[in-house]
């Protein structure tokens, strides 16, 4: 077999592993996901199982996105999850892991929207929690600044 | 016109010899040939070989051919399989295999953007009062009553996004 026929058989090779590994939900399938494990947590919650929360709601943050989604609304949904964690795992004591969920969310961008200024906040308490209370701070005032943008959104809108 | 001399006929005996023989040196310096060492004048080997070349070709031994072109053959078989330049035509197509694969996912009705909806009052002030209440509490129940405040709106956010990408597929 000669060189070129081992390297188109390698190039198959390499498409076809593409497309049997990399596991992309539909668009619509995976919000619908995100609507569950919401569920799922809320009722775990209920009963006062937080881990049941938190694994639900791990579970759908690691699990591959789908491709061609707008960013911002694919952001706002792994940010509002991501914040969730990040407040879950506050109310068990448990700082640094809120802290790495909300580190996580925000990693996935910023708006000048509700999620963004939730994860911020989450992030302010667990800093505050670790006795980082600068760092703190100014998460708290950048998420104070988007309040502010998007309540004087909503009451232009009134007028 | 006056005779050659003696000089002259040497001199031409020996081009003659020379061009008889394919340019070869040996015949050139007479030993072979029976012509004077020295013979040869300036530049005749040069004019002899560039003469032979042009119009002797065709009279060659065809076995030299045939090795030529077998050498010219090896090396270039040889040349590709040297170094990763040889995997760039392979890379290349492979990438273009994944950025159409790509360019098709992320194409179509989907790719529009849509705001989501606004976050109402509720919402936003318990946002503020949860920014507000950071230094009295760590557990404070104003992060709590976010938590709950976004319930509603979380429900509105997947639901449009459902819709809109569920009628997009």
């Amino acid at each position: 077999m000669n060189a070129r026929r081992v390297q188109i058989a390698l190039v198959g090779a390499l498409v076809l592993a593409l497309a049997a590994g990399c596991d992309f939900p539909p668009k619509a399938d995976w919000v619908e996901r995100a609507a569950e494990a919401h569920r799922i947590a809320d009722e775990a919650l209920a009963r006062g199982d937080h881990d049941g929360a938190r694994d639900a709601l791990a579970a759908f943050v690691d699990a591959p996105r789908p491709l061609g989604m707008q960013p911002d609304d694919c952001r706002t949904v792994v940010q509002d999850a991501c914040f969730r964690l990040a407040t879950i795992e506050l109310s068990a004591d448990r700082a640094r892991e809120s802290l790495a969920w909300a580190e996580r969310g925000l990693v996935a961008g910023r708006g000048d929207d509700v999620v963004t200024a939730n994860l911020l906040i989450a992030r302010g308490r667990a800093r505050e929690a670790l006795g980082r209370e600068r760092e703190a701070a100014v998460d708290y005032y950048v998420a104070l600044e988007i309040n502010e943008k998007l309540l004087s959104r909503a009451l232009g809108g009134e007028r | 016109m006056t005779d050659a001399t003696e000089q002259e006929r040497r001199e031409a005996e020996a081009l003659r010899r020379l061009l008889e023989d394919g340019g070869d040196a040996s015949a050139a310096d007479g030993a072979a040939t029976g012509a004077a060492p020295g013979a040869v004048p300036d530049g005749a080997l040069e004019a002899a070989a560039l003469l032979n070349w042009a119009t002797d070709r065709d009279s060659r031994p065809a076995g030299r051919h045939a090795a030529l072109r077998a050498e010219l053959l090896a090396t270039a078989d040889r040349a590709p399989a040297q170094g990763w330049g040889r995997w760039l035509l392979p890379a290349g197509a492979f990438g273009a295999a994944v950025a159409a694969v790509v360019l098709s996912l992320t194409a179509g009705p989907g790719a529009k953007q849509a705001p989501l909806p606004e976050p109402d009052h509720a919402l936003l002030v318990a946002q503020a009062r949860a920014i507000e209440s950071r230094a009295l509490d760590l557990h404070a129940e104003e992060l709590a009553a976010l938590d709950d405040a976004m319930r509603s709106y979380r429900a509105t956010v997947l639901t449009t996004l459902a819709e809109r990408y569920g009628e997009a597929e």
